[in-house]
């Protein structure tokens, strides 16, 4: 995956010229893939590593939340959560949000898996190999004020929404 | 199918599913992964296999080989240590040789800016977490957005 830091730029940047109330649906969205997999991930590797080691299935248990299968049913779990009027544009906007996580996600090139767009049904995985795992880090620098500008550049030219 | 019609059901369906597919993906995995535990149980019927191991922690460098670890501890792989140190992150293609109990290197990665990736994205989480916070409420049992 890229940074959490790069998809969070990513989400804010993709609706910076595209305001409304639902902004922070579809930035969640965009964040909750690696918040429901990879960060309970990195929390048991620490623990096995420093504490207690961990069977396998204790971290590949995680891997569907950042899946499309996955991303479909904790979206349905969670819109049902929001206020009943709301659900259709919450659901659209949670899962365009995740859609670009992934679209993001797929670029990478990893040694071993990519991964597997459409399990249950088939293990084939995927990746476009675009970028190595870390190459958006140096761009930081400029992604991080660039999405300042354009989020306040987007705002002054729909005064209002 | 969004409405509230039988909607503690709806929670518990989708709740139940999610659980199921975390756990055949759990059991899945462990039936198609090959790692340096399972070669070691049976050297000889895995020797020649190749694993790629993504993204493990170097625990020591000796001489002639690594150790490396993530979900198994202190895998050792032969290969050039010249540039290697503790604590860095690397992917691995290696050959399982069943003679020397080891993993023989056939292709390295060293990723220089893992800690950055790591702490960009603890900051990146918190980010997320604080404009979440700042977003959305709990009321009557519900996530509101705030007006």
């Amino acid at each position: 995956m890229p940074d959490a830091l790069t998809h969070l730029c990513g989400g804010l940047l993709a609706r910076a010229g595209w305001r409304g109330p639902m902004v922070p649906v579809f930035v969640a969205g965009a964040m909750l893939p690696d918040v429901l997999s990879r960060l309970p991930i990195a929390a048991l590797l620490f623990f096995s590593r420093h504490v207690h080691a961990l069977p396998d299935f204790a971290f590949d248990g995680w891997m569907p939340l950042h899946l499309p299968a996955g991303i479909v049913l904790w979206s349905l779990l969670l819109t049902m959560f929001s206020p009943e009027g709301m659900r259709r544009p919450v659901l659209g906007n949670l899962l365009a949000g995740a859609t670009l996580h992934v679209a993001l996600d797929l670029c990478q090139r990893h040694v071993g898996l990519g991964y597997p767009l459409l399990l249950p049904f088939s293990g084939r995985d995927l990746e476009m190999g675009i970028f190595g795992s870390e190459a958006t880090i140096p761009w930081l620098p400029v992604l991080v004020p660039m999405t300042a500008l354009a989020w306040w550049a987007g705002g002054r030219l729909r005064p209002g929404r | 199918m969004l409405s509230d019609r039988h909607r503690t059901c709806k929670l518990l369906a989708l709740s139940a599913a999610l659980v199921a597919l975390c756990a055949w993906y759990a059991w899945h995995a462990s039936t198609i992964a090959v790692g340096y535990d399972r070669c070691m149980a049976d050297p000889a019927a895995h020797d020649g296999e190749v694993l790629e191991l993504s993204l493990w922690y170097i625990d020591e460098v000796l001489a002639d080989r690594y150790l490396i670890s993530r979900t198994e501890r202190g895998v050792p792989v032969l290969g050039p240590t010249a540039g290697l140190a503790p604590g860095q992150t690397v992917s691995v293609v290696a050959r399982f040789d069943a003679g020397a109990r080891a993993l023989v290197e056939l292709r390295r990665e060293v990723h220089h800016l893992r800690r950055a990736k790591y702490a960009l994205g603890i900051a990146g989480m918190l980010l997320f977490l604080g404009y979440a916070a700042w977003q959305f409420r709990w009321q009557a049992g519900r996530l509101a957005l705030r007006a």
